[in-house]
């Protein structure tokens, strides 16, 4: 039977990229990444690729002389990115980039990239997140980039593979990724030292229930010892990580939705029972980096991405650990990529290419992560240009050390537009209503299934 | 049908007989209080405001709370006002409030003139087809207007925020009742001297009618200024982003981390309308409560 | 008789350059009001009839399946209820509080015009700009509520997170903001009342009470039967202090129908859902027009 199935598709995509996609070696790429890339395995088994000069339909295109760049500035990074867009011009000075704030979040960048196809204003390169991408991908408005990639000799495999197959579907590459996350567990050291704990995070959720209690006993009034995040910031994503560490999943990669299993079940009451009976735990009312910054929580499950925001505006000392664990280890990867809308002419496009290309180069990407604290892209990155930080910032190599545990994210949160939102609202009933996940699940599975088959499937079939 | 009776200066009148009502000085100082207590705890998120605005960060997040700041720290405003770009924010709602304010009382005198001083057979119809207007709110509207602007190609353009709105019922409405009172001789007699429509409408009938006038134009902008929901669909960018929206990028921008400067973002917004309104509140007041009371 | 003849001949013969000219004065108001109010209702009423995305050029008839989806949704029940509860507590709110504030500042008070008008400021005010300024006065850790709360020795409740509070939260910005509104008329209603009854309660011998509730409460009946419909009104298309203060959470515990049909229209792009929404909405909101037209009419046999 032919049921469509993500793995088999992905399966797909990586030979395609081994054989055609990755045409493309350090030998042949321009001089800025080939320095700090040589000697690299990622470069080493590039080099190897069919890079003859086949050619593709924009072969011999001119680069457009402006681009328009639709960025959230995840994390705060509006400065950084800025920096990478003059860097940029000072390389390419023919091709103009217009940064543009195109909302506040995610869902946000997402909405206008709607409105935005409606009333034809379209950007050039637009940050789509993990929960997101995939819409346009079934409503056919973002453009595969495999050509482009192969017409600029996109150095591929020294990008981080997870990241980069997390925008592959039915064998062709729809994004390339940019401000890339995972789930990072921060603690607050001082509050560590005063409950008398050892100066690691807990390596297991049943450690942290006993630390936790230990950290309440000091906490003050309004104070916990870890605090969730919102529905509405990935509260689903950074949950994503503890259903599978409790051995469930949100669905398979053929969207059978399988909440209904007794790991699911235990997983949410477990993080339920965090703030109910255990009571060393809340959820925030705003931001959880703004309270773990304000010394209001001793620790947090949050993204990578703002980890150089909380080391600078942090009054205490930071510690940063991998996620505890239950039955097994499960971290996500998430955060955003950037996408070529394909509505725009080929020119924009080898000229968006051109400027996501350059985002992606060692030197860059590095310069990104160090300053903003999303991963670095690129595997040469972190042994070139980012190991020096790295020694004096160990709390970005927890980060790094963790992202080669990490899996690809479950169907039902990614590829079901609206999906995130559904699972969010479903945590938050167990959170903050105190809902039994047995009866809550049921309800999210069912809305998870109807959004399926009223927004994906059609679409898929087609 | 119906017109403000609550003028200022009916409103200054006291009705000396209701002093009788409540006696004594213990009463008269039970009604100060509360009435000061009423207006403190009305100004109160005002006064939070501003005070919040002129706060070091460190004032507004620690516990137990600062009334009031310690010194005035502007610092607040001037990170808000390089934060997101306030001057095109004000820039553009002054276009918006002008031109879309000029649109919809043109149309609103122009419409009622016709409907009070010139023939058409049937206009009772007419008149009525404007009004039905009332019944159907912007909200209910929103998704095939927001089509149309689409495909007119005025989506992030300010003919896009100003024209869908620019059709009037209640100004019309307002205006008609007006010019209705007016002394029929003194038009006769401009009729008479030969005087074009423009003409009269310009020289005889709004001269006449200015304090209504201003009252439509007043609420006019007032709702101009503070709308919300048609703007954020159309402006996507804050190339034609007005101050409400502004305040909203504000918001997301700094967050709940820094009310300090969301707080003089809000200030920013609030002053010009309040303003507007202490210096000519009894039209603003008269025309917004304008069909509550028959006159 | 050469005095009348001028006025006689245009009135005899068709007056078109009048027509002309009136066709011309009001063509622009109708034509918005047209392209802009009236196709469009037609227009969502039609959607609703229809799944469609915004982007697709095809939109698919699904017939009465939008409505049959709508109406059996717990989600969609919650949201109606939250309509209806905040335009209850508003309005009572609004209504109560602002006649209470009104029979105050009627009396001869040194200031009260000052009162008045500071009492009605907020009215003139955007609402996101007041939503945000009272989304930091409930900030559960240093807004102002909770440092008066802390100041009682209680701690503040979680108004941004907890389904239970979120709701008074953005009630009582509404309340706040349309307050002055109230107090104006009610005042300006109080004003029409003859002093004579009054004097001839007293006569009878009614206290204070029994001249509020006998003389004041049924001459205010007509004033409060239209702030009562205006109100609804209002409160049922509020939307800028919930979208500036909650989008519609903690879990949907504000979202009202105006924000439902914001939400499923421009955030998630359902466009036959969203329409449906707007017509349920439309015809609510018609049922209380009506009642405000049949109210006028009354008045107006009244005087």
């Amino acid at each position: 039977m032919s049921t469509l199935s993500r793995r088999n598709v992905l399966g797909l995509a990586a030979g395609a990229a081994a054989i055609g996609i990755v045409g493309c070696g350090g030998d042949d790429s321009p001089k800025g990444s080939s320095t700090t890339g040589a000697g690299t395995p990622g470069t080493g088994t590039g080099g190897t690729g069919t890079s003859s000069a086949s050619t593709t339909k924009f072969s011999g295109v001119k680069p457009a002389g402006q681009v328009t760049f639709w960025s959230v500035h995840p994390a705060n990074s509006k400065a950084v990115e800025e920096e990478l867009i003059t860097r940029f011009q000072a390389k390419y000075p023919e091709i103009k980039v217009k940064l543009e704030t195109a909302g506040a979040n995610y869902a946000e960048v997402s909405q206008k990239f709607n409105a935005g196809l409606v009333a034809k204003q379209i950007p050039d390169v637009v940050m789509l997140s993990d929960v997101w991408w995939f819409k346009y991908y079934l409503a056919k408005t973002i453009a595969p980039v495999d050509d482009l990639l192969k017409e600029l000799k996109v150095d591929l495999p020294d990008y981080q593979e997870t990241l980069v197959k997390d925008y592959q579907y039915d064998g062709k590459q729809w994004a390339m990724p940019f401000a890339r996350s995972t789930p990072l567990f921060y603690y607050n050291k001082q509050k560590w030292q005063a409950a008398g704990l050892p100066d690691r995070g807990p390596k297991t959720w049943d450690e942290m229930d006993e630390w936790g209690g230990k950290l309440q006993a000091k906490a003050g009034s309004g104070e916990y010892a870890f605090t969730h995040v919102k529905g509405d910031s990935y509260a689903a994503w950074t949950f994503q990580g503890i259903i599978w560490q409790f051995g469930g999943r949100y669905s398979d990669p053929s969207f059978k939705i399988l909440l209904d299993s007794q790991e699911a079940i235990d997983a949410g009451n477990y993080v339920r029972s965090q703030v109910y009976s255990k009571k060393y735990a809340n959820v925030t009312a705003n931001s959880e980096t703004a309270d773990f910054i304000a010394g209001t929580t001793a620790s947090i499950l949050s993204s990578t991405g703002g980890l150089a925001g909380v080391l600078r505006d942090a009054k205490f000392e930071v510690g940063t650990a991998f996620y505890p664990e239950k039955k097994q280890f499960g971290c996500p990867t998430g955060g955003a990529g950037l996408a070529i809308p394909d509505a725009i002419p080929d020119a924009n496009k080898v000229a968006a290419m051109t400027f996501i290309k350059f985002l992606g180069e060692p030197e860059n990407t590095s310069y990104y992560s160090q300053n903003v604290g999303y991963m670095p892209v690129r595997k040469s990155a972190i042994t070139g240009a980012m190991a020096e930080f790295l020694k004096t910032k160990p709390q970005f190599k927890t980060a790094i050390e963790q992202l080669s545990k990490t899996q690809s994210q479950d169907s039902a949160r990614v590829y079901i537009p609206g999906g995130d939102a559904i699972l969010g609202k479903g945590l938050e009933r167990m959170l903050l209503n105190n809902e039994d996940a047995r009866n809550v699940w049921p309800d999210v599975k069912k809305e998870l299934e109807s959004a399926y088959q009223n927004d994906v499937r059609p679409k898929l079939k087609a | 049908m119906a017109r403000a009776v609550a003028t200022g200066a009916e409103l200054q009148q006291p009705k000396p007989r209701q002093r009788v009502a409540w006696r004594g000085a213990a009463g008269a100082i039970a009604q100060y209080g509360l009435m000061v207590l009423c207006v403190i705890v009305i100004f109160a998120p005002l006064l939070w405001m501003v005070g919040a605005s002129l706060k070091t960060r460190q004032e507004i997040y620690s516990l137990p709370i600062s009334w009031l700041p310690s010194s005035l720290h502007w610092e607040n405003y001037r990170q808000a006002w390089t934060a997101v770009p306030f001057e095109r924010y004000f820039f553009n709602s002054l276009v918006t409030t002008i031109l879309g304010s000029a649109l919809k009382v043109t149309n609103g005198v122009l419409t009622a003139y016709a409907l009070v001083f010139l023939r058409f057979p049937r206009k009772d119809l007419v008149f009525l087809a404007i009004l039905a207007a009332l019944m159907v709110p912007e909200q209910v509207v929103l998704i095939p207007n927001y089509v149309l602007v689409s495909e007119l190609n005025w989506v992030n353009t300010y003919q896009g925020i100003i024209i869908p709105g620019g059709g009037v019922a209640f100004g019309t409405f307002l205006m008609r009742q007006h010019f209705l009172t007016l002394p029929k001789e003194v038009i006769e007699a401009a009729r008479i001297d030969g005087a074009g429509h423009l003409r009269m409408l310009w020289t005889i009938v709004l001269p006449m009618s200015r304090p209504t006038l201003i009252t439509f134009t007043l609420i006019t902008v007032v709702a101009k200024w503070n709308e919300y929901v048609w703007p954020l669909l159309v402006a996507t960018d804050d190339k034609v982003r007005t101050l409400p929206l502004g305040l909203t990028q504000l918001q997301n921008s700094e967050g709940q981390t820094q009310w300090g400067v969301v707080m003089a973002g809000a200030v920013f917004v609030i002053v010009p309308i309040l303003a507007l309104f202490v210096w000519s509140q009894r039209h603003v007041v008269e025309g917004l409560t304008a069909g509550s009371v028959k006159g | 008789m050469t005095f009348d003849r001028g006025r006689g001949d245009t009135r005899r013969a068709t007056p078109w350059r009048e027509y002309l000219l009136f066709l011309l004065f009001v063509a622009p108001n109708v034509l918005l009001l047209f392209f802009f109010t009236y196709k469009p209702l037609y227009e969502t009423v039609r959607l609703s009839f229809y799944n469609w995305d915004l982007i697709s050029p095809v939109k698919i008839w699904v017939g009465l399946d939008n409505y049959r989806n709508y109406f059996d949704n717990d989600t969609n029940r919650y949201i109606i209820r939250n309509t209806f509860v905040f335009s209850f507590a508003t309005v009572v709110g609004t209504l109560v509080i602002g006649l209470g504030l009104a029979l105050l500042l009627n009396r001869p008070l040194r200031g009260r015009n000052a009162a008045r008008t500071i009492l009605f400021a907020p009215y003139v005010v955007s609402g996101a700009a007041i939503g945000i300024v009272w989304l930091f006065v409930f900030d559960p850790r240093f807004g102002l509520v909770a440092a008066l709360l802390e100041r009682l020795g209680t701690t503040s409740p979680n108004w941004y997170n907890d389904p239970n509070w979120a709701m008074p939260m953005v009630i009582i910005a509404f309340v706040w903001k349309n307050l002055g509104y109230a107090v104006v008329v009610y005042i300006a209603g109080l004003q029409t009342i003859p002093l004579e009854l009054y004097e001839a309660a007293r006569v009878d011998g009614a206290g204070a009470w029994a001249r509020f509730r006998h003389v004041t409460i049924p001459h205010l009946s007509p004033v409060t039967f239209f702030l009562l419909v205006t109100s609804i009104l209002s409160s049922m298309q509020a939307f800028d202090i919930i979208r500036v203060m909650t989008q519609g959470g903690p879990l949907d515990a504000t979202k009202t129908m105006v924000y439902q049909v914001y939400e499923q229209g421009f955030v998630n792009y359902r466009v036959g859902a969203a329409s449906t929404v707007a017509t349920v909405l439309f015809i609510f909101l018609l049922a209380a027009t009506v009642l405000q037209i049949r109210f006028l009419e009354r008045r107006v046999h009244y005087s």
